[in-house]
């Protein structure tokens, strides 16, 4: 859908840090989502570890402008433990995995796909993307609305203090 | 297009044509009188910034006004309206959340380096020139931009 290549992607240009605090930190509603292998992702099976959630289209520019970068992050931080999950906004597996594949390197972080919204609304996403890092109890501390360059030093350092707390 | 930054805030606004609106659409299974209705319509790409450090960033869509050259000043129908119009169509999920998460939501907040973009529909058929008025609130004061003689052709 190029006609909802819309304004130039809305990527973070000036100093302010990638990740906005969230001000009263909480467990956000469970979920129970599929990957494109199949495999079932919990989210109360994640509480011990860092978690990185990033809402997205493949019909939403900044959305497209920004995975590679989170691309960059899971390939830095996923051997360290911390778990990123990009969750796409109902549409197909087909269209999910051909767009995954067209990126150059390919995505390879799990791509979870929220068929009907469900996730979306009890997350109260307001609009795409928008992307969530929860702390090793579960609680959304760190949120980003609108598109962003996580290959920026403090999305490093924000999510290694992160890792560094109740360890 | 046109772009306006104040107090914290940095607007881009470009209206789209008929054809450009109803092709978005064509092909997620989004088509049809409701689409065409919605398309012919004054449709705005706007997108927003909080380029200020410090402040979050509150709007509206009922806060916004369209003025136009002879009419009195209309607010603008948001997101919750088109869906309700789209649901009567029935569409399939998937095409009901394109057009959803394709618009600008009714209410946003943004904090610093958040923006969002989406698609507004102006209370105004095309051919119009006309002037819209943001209005937003961050550090408890209100302010308004007035983006001067856009043409929705």
């Amino acid at each position: 859908m190029a006609g909802l290549a819309l304004l130039p992607p809305a990527v973070a240009s000036h100093a302010a840090d990638v990740f906005v605090r969230v001000a009263s930190p909480a467990q956000p509603p469970e979920f129970s989502l599929e990957d494109s292998d199949g495999t079932t992702w919990r989210s109360s099976a994640l509480r011990g570890k860092v978690v990185v959630v990033n809402f997205w289209a493949s019909w939403c520019p900044p959305c497209r402008h920004e995975l590679p970068s989170l691309e960059g992050l899971y390939k830095t931080v996923g051997p360290e433990g911390v778990v990123v999950l990009g969750v796409n906004a109902g549409e197909t597996w087909d269209k999910v995995v051909a767009f995954a594949a067209d990126f150059k390197p390919p995505l390879t972080f799990p791509l979870l796909l929220d068929k009907n919204g469900n996730v979306m609304r009890q997350w109260q996403i307001r609009a795409l993307p928008t992307t969530y890092v929860l702390d090793r109890d579960g609680r959304t501390v760190l949120r980003a609305l609108g598109g962003r360059d996580f290959s920026q030093p403090d999305t490093l350092q924000d999510i290694r203090a992160l890792e560094r707390k109740g360890t | 297009m046109t772009e306006a930054d104040r107090y914290g805030l940095h607007i881009q606004v470009k209206p789209l044509g008929y054809n450009e609106v109803v092709s978005l659409y064509l092909g997620r299974g989004l088509e049809g009188p409701v689409i065409e209705r919605y398309a012919r319509h004054c449709v705005l790409r706007v997108l927003l910034r909080n380029v200020d450090s410090k402040v979050r960033i509150s709007t509206a869509m009922d806060e916004w006004v369209v003025r136009a050259s002879g009419q009195s000043p209309r607010q603008i129908q948001g997101r919750s309206h088109w869906i309700e119009e789209i649901d009567r169509s029935q569409p399939s999920q998937e095409a009901r959340m394109v057009f959803e998460w394709s618009q600008l939501p009714d209410v946003i907040g943004l904090d610093a380096g958040d923006s969002v973009q989406g698609l507004v529909s102006l209370p105004l058929q095309r051919g119009i020139e006309f002037d819209l008025v943001i209005h937003w609130r961050s550090g408890g004061r209100s302010y308004e931009q007035s983006i001067r003689r856009i043409d929705c052709s």
